[in-house]
């Protein structure tokens, strides 16, 4: 589970280092607003996104090495594996949201009480009115990894779910074969046919 | 083999553990049994002692 994208340290670090270096040179025209508004929700985004890319890719991952199959004859419900993992990805990246927004609050960020646009009237954002991506909001990131998380876990289960095993090529198993191409690992799928 | 842990559907016809359809009744089916799959799966985050809980 110790993966850089998964913890704040890196949406800290796109904050702190790369925001306010960004913010010093004024390389990129953003309208003469602060570049930590201009980049918070767009860090927002990246951390809510990639929390539930690795969590759609663990299902793959775990499938890959057998983990699924244990999982899917325990004597619990099968759903329990899909809404829980679903819970447990949706419950970090609240967290990573978290403690993104006191980061960015403390390096200068706006708060806005009351965005316009739709959404919950009571969901905060970092942005001004005018930036182009004003629209951008926790709601929405929020929606956006949900889908997110649907497509991969669906992609997970129907690959489990279909018996043509081997069809595809996930993203674990290349980087395991162009890792060490030697190793059986990821052809176990295969043989257990 | 992966018909009777209720890990896939028959294509066709019924398998029945204890009298247990393995389509309808996969939730009892799982309680009873044990299912010990080809390859060695083992969480690699958690201790060889936890692994078998």
């Amino acid at each position: 589970m110790t993966y850089s994208s998964n913890t704040p340290v890196q949406p800290i670090l796109w904050l702190g280092v790369f925001g306010t270096i960004m913010g010093r040179v004024y390389a990129i025209p953003i309208g003469g607003l602060p570049y930590i508004d201009y980049i918070t929700p767009g860090v927002l985004l990246q951390s809510t996104i990639f929390v539930s890319v690795f969590y759609g890719l663990t299902i793959v991952w775990e499938r890959e090495t057998g983990i699924l199959k244990r999982l899917l004859v325990a004597p619990t419900s099968i759903y329990a594996t899909v809404i829980g993992r679903s819970v447990a990805s949706g419950v970090r990246a609240v967290v990573q949201a978290l403690i993104i927004f006191p980061v960015a609050i403390l390096l200068g960020g706006e708060l806005l009480p009351r965005p316009k646009g739709r959404g919950f009237p009571a969901a905060s954002s970092l942005l001004r009115r005018h930036s182009p991506l004003a629209s951008g909001r926790v709601s929405r990131e929020f929606s956006v990894s949900v889908s997110l998380a649907q497509t991969y876990i669906r992609f997970a289960m129907r690959r489990f779910r279909s018996h043509r095993t081997g069809s595809g090529c996930s993203l674990p198993t290349l980087w395991n074969r162009l890792a060490n191409p030697k190793s059986p690992r990821g052809r176990s799928d295969r043989s257990s046919k | 083999m992966r018909i009777l842990p209720t890990q896939i559907r028959p294509t066709s016809g019924q398998a029945y553990i204890f009298g247990l359809d393995t389509i309808r009744n996969g939730q009892e089916i799982r309680r009873i049994i044990g299912y010990v799959p080809q390859e060695t799966s083992v969480w690699l985050d958690i201790s060889g002692y936890e692994n078998p809980y």
